[in-house]
């Protein structure tokens, strides 16, 4: 009896150490390729023109390719960069700027930014030079299942002097649309929501890569959200990205397809409205003008059944996501639609574009002396200020504050139709106007602008005499 | 010497002595003052508790608020403010002589947040009513004593006391507060809520204006509609049951800095900043950027922003249908534009509610037509549903407009009534197509059978 209880003692503890010096020797064999990445983020502020300020951020990336090719989590640099409905404009328009790569061996080295992706949150940087870099290798199959174990690394905040946290997790859930994702629990305090994730065996099968839900309103503090779950998401759906990374390129980057339509689930109950209780599909609410949905004549009620001969539907909101997806990253443009309108079927020639560009690739000038920038008009914003689809025109970004046309009531949004009398239609013709008004300096100016549903005309008091 | 100096000293302490007794009376004429001021209108004063009808969660509710109001005839007429009387589905009035007295609305205008009531003085068993007269608020002074009477949060009968604060203030309409038409007298006697529609009295117990508005966060800054604004509107609603306005479909701007632009000190006009689309004044090929300087060959300026209301009731006071021939000075030139005014519309539609759908809908006004920059007036507007109702379950969401119902096209208002009549008789399943911001939804509303 006693002799059984002392092995059995001795075996657990045995087991115990075994299983701390199993920690060890798995984040030993990943260590290396974890790092710590330092950057400053751009700090926004509507009412300054020239931005002076700027924050020193960190967060963690994973070392993905020997050449020095580092993925970290799309959050470095915020700003959603294709038209999409929701539009913050407090994300920083401007990429990550000296960025610097901390090893844990604790050597230092410079990296660019390389690109990003926004429908997967993620981002990569690139070492300026790569001598002796070993990436890691993950496994293609993670073997995970609920209730798997498994191992997250990520940083520690700064308090914590950016140390590694290694703590394991079982899978509590997994998701499996529109990317299959593998929920935990959390209780960790990292430095990020970026971090590395291993299998029981030790091998490096994903990343864990939770943006919150509300980036604006957390105001980057993560102990506001850690009781959101952890994200798990698996190897294969970057290795694509890994292979041939995002390249970022201002508003020459490569944006995904786009149809050009706002959509909604369509359920059983729905099919039996429309007399065809089998009828699975897509549900067109909105077809927004001007974009390849209209111009292959798909109209608000349509219901798309199938994409070149495969099958799509959407019982719920989220299915919408994985026909989102699979629009945007459609190889060709050229694709038929099955259509089902007025109680019958057609096919339908879609020619696919590309996604208009958010206001965050816009162009923007500025004017120190009036105390404005002004960008050109993009989608986003002609849908956030309600304006008709093919409004050409260019609006208000920034108001110096306290600046000429602060004073005179010019506010960030309004849509300025004309200055001076003469009509604005692009930031050409406002360049001109700028340069005219510096040429004349005139003690008045005239705006002519849209706010909400009106017009009117603002009159700015200029101060060149001052300057003479 | 002696004497002399007595003399001296007599002669003073009788001045001072006279001086007393006048200040004394002059104090005692002051006091006087305001008694006889409030003896001449406080009989008058109404505390009014309307029941109103609002419309939430997809169901018609009462709730009761309080206000003020003032009589201005014998047979019981009373003015009080439109946002104290409208929706109002029965109304309670107390008068000074505690009398309960029920009340009807004779007439709202929300343009000028103005009412009138009658009260059913047979019903309450009296014949007559005290009443009070209205000053004349052209003739106010800053610095006058004024006096506000009525019910702050409730507390019926009471008198605050200051002074007329400035006359001619102009406020900007923001969202439902909107006031076009009016330059409101400004007054630090202290007004609450409960105060509105509330007389502001001066000494000589006339009313010169109806106390509406404050400012929170303010202290002492309370607003009220002068006198001559009051006496044109109650006029036109005991006339017509509302106050008919013509309407064109422009925004005015000021012209002082426009001068300054066009560097023309002597400028006469007023600047047309926005013309609403298929308005009188769009048809008539009127644009922003056009200075009007005459209308019907009278000449007309605003330099500054208070005297933008003036131009507005040159226009509004005309009536419906009116030809008016505009001098305008455009990019082209001098140029003569006629034009016929249209009626103005609703301030705020009727609202009805579809209990089996569970939610209400609204007319779709004018204002509501630009606010939401909708681009047509057809369909009706939700303005509220039941938590779990049908609708709800359908994400029908507050503020969309039902455009259409299972491919029928909704004109408006009486038309869905006409039509939801037969969709609630029918058990079948309703496909709505709803419109907002610049987006669709579909809803599928189910039949009781599936």
């Amino acid at each position: 009896m006693n002799r059984s209880i002392v092995l059995i003692i001795i075996s657990i503890l045995f087991v115990m150490h075994n299983a701390w010096a199993d920690w060890n020797d798995k984040v030993k064999k990943v260590q290396d390729k974890i790092v710590l990445i330092e950057y400053f983020e751009q700090i926004i502020s509507l009412e300054a023109i020239v931005e002076k300020e700027r924050a020193k951020k960190q967060i963690t990336g994973i070392v993905v390719d020997d050449s020095g090719l580092i993925m970290t989590s799309s959050s470095i640099f915020k700003a959603n960069l294709e038209f999409s409905s929701v539009i913050s404009m407090f994300d920083q328009a401007e990429k990550p700027t000296d960025i610097r790569v901390k090893f844990h061996d604790g050597n230092t080295f410079p990296a660019e930014f390389v690109g990003k992706d926004d429908d997967k949150e993620l981002a990569f940087i690139r070492l300026s030079k790569a001598d002796n870099i070993k990436s890691i290798e993950f496994k293609e199959k993670s073997g995970l299942n609920l209730g798997s174990g498994i191992l997250i690394i990520q940083h520690l905040p700064e308090d914590y002097d950016y140390e590694f946290v290694v703590y394991p997790r079982k899978i509590n859930a997994i998701i499996s649309k529109p990317q299959k994702k593998f929920i935990c629990e959390n209780n960790i305090k990292a430095l990020s929501r970026f971090g590395l994730v291993l299998n029981e065996d030790g091998d490096p099968v994903g990343i864990i890569n939770s943006r919150p839900n509300m980036p604006d309103l957390s105001f980057d503090m993560p102990e506001l959200d850690f009781n959101q779950p952890i994200e798990i998401v698996l190897y294969d759906t970057f290795s694509d990205l890994i292979a041939d990374p995002p390249i970022f390129k201002e508003k020459d980057t490569a944006r995904k397809k786009w149809l050009g339509i706002y959509m909604q689930a369509f359920d059983r109950k729905m099919a039996a409205h429309f007399n065809n209780e089998k009828l699975k599909g897509i549900l067109v609410s909105t077809v927004i003008t001007d974009s390849p949905a209209e111009k292959a004549g798909l109209l608000a009620g349509d219901v798309i059944t199938a994409i070149d001969n495969v099958e799509v539907s959407a019982e719920k909101d989220s299915d919408l996501e994985e026909f989102r997806k699979l629009i945007r990253e459609q190889k060709d443009s050229n694709v038929i639609f099955k259509v089902f309108r007025d109680l019958s079927f057609f096919n339908v020639r879609v020619e696919l574009g590309v996604t208009p560009i958010s206001q965050y690739l816009a162009d923007e000038i500025s004017n120190e002396t009036l105390g404005l920038s002004v960008k050109e008009l993009t989608q986003d914003i002609i849908l956030a200020k309600q304006l008709d689809w093919e409004t050409e025109g260019v609006w208000v970004s920034k108001v110096e504050r306290a600046g000429w046309v602060d004073v005179a009531g010019l506010s960030v949004g309004d849509l300025i139709l004309q200055i001076n009398d003469k009509p604005v239609s692009n930031l050409e013709t406002v360049k001109e106007c700028f340069q005219e008004i510096e040429n004349e300096k005139s003690d008045f100016l005239s705006f002519f602008i849209k706010r909400d549903s009106g017009t009117q005309y603002l009159f700015v008091k200029t101060n060149f005499g001052d300057n003479k | 010497m002696l004497k002399n100096n007595m003399g001296f000293y007599m002669n003073r302490s009788i001045i001072i002595l006279l001086l007393l007794v006048f200040s004394i009376q002059a104090q005692k004429t002051f006091d006087q003052k305001i008694l006889e001021a409030r003896e001449k209108v406080f009989p008058a004063l109404v505390h009014i508790q309307p029941i109103k009808e609002i419309f939430t969660s997809g169901e018609k509710r009462h709730v009761q608020v309080t206000g003020s109001g003032v009589i201005i005839s014998e047979d019981g007429l009373v003015v009080t403010n439109n946002h104290v009387a409208e929706q109002a589905r029965f109304v309670n009035c107390t008068l000074s002589s505690k009398h309960e007295v029920e009340a009807e609305v004779v007439g709202l205008d929300p343009w000028t947040d103005l009412a009138v009531l009658k009260l059913d003085l047979k019903k309450a068993g009296l014949k007559s009513v005290p009443y009070a007269e209205f000053g004349d608020s052209d003739k106010l002074e800053v610095g006058r004593i004024v006096m506000a009477l009525g019910s702050p949060l409730g507390l019926s009968r009471s008198l605050s006391m200051g002074v007329i604060s400035s006359i001619e203030r102009y406020f900007e309409d923001v969202g439902e507060m909107v006031s076009p038409f009016n330059l409101w007298i400004q007054t630090d006697a202290a007004i609450n809520p409960g105060n509105s529609g509330g007389p502001l009295v001066d000494l000589n117990g006339k009313i010169i204006g109806i106390n509406a508005r404050a400012m929170i966060f303010g202290e002492n800054l309370g607003f009220a509609i002068p006198s001559s604004t009051v006496k044109y509107v109650i006029d036109q609603i005991i006339k017509h049951g509302e106050v008919e306005r013509s309407y064109i479909g422009v925004d005015w701007q000021e012209i002082k800095e426009y001068r300054l632009y066009k560097n023309q000190p002597d400028l006469e006009g007023v600047l047309v900043a926005s013309v609403e689309s298929n308005s009188p004044a769009e048809e008539a090929g009127i644009k922003p950027g056009d200075l009007v300087t005459k209308i019907n060959n009278k000449k007309i300026s605003a330099l500054y922003k208070e005297e933008l209301p003036k131009i507005r009731l040159l226009i509004s006071n005309l009536p419906i249908d009116s030809k008016i021939t505009f001098e305008t000075l455009t990019k082209g030139g001098k140029k003569q534009i006629n034009l016929v005014t249209k009626k103005q519309g609703k301030f705020s539609g009727n609202e009805f509610v579809c209990d089996e759908w569970g939610l209400s809908v609204k007319e779709l006004t004018p204002r509501i037509v630009k606010n939401f920059q909708l681009e047509s007036d057809k369909g009706v507007l939700i303005s509220s549903l039941r938590r779990g109702g049908k609708a709800d379950e359908a994400r029908v969401r507050m503020g969309y407009v039902l455009v259409s119902v299972n491919g029928e096209e909704i004109k408006d208002l009486d038309d869905f009534k006409e039509k939801y009549k037969t969709y609630a008789e029918n058990d079948g399943s309703y496909l709505l197509f709803l419109k907002f911001a610049k987006r669709n939804w579909f809803a599928l509303i189910e039949g009781e059978s599936e």
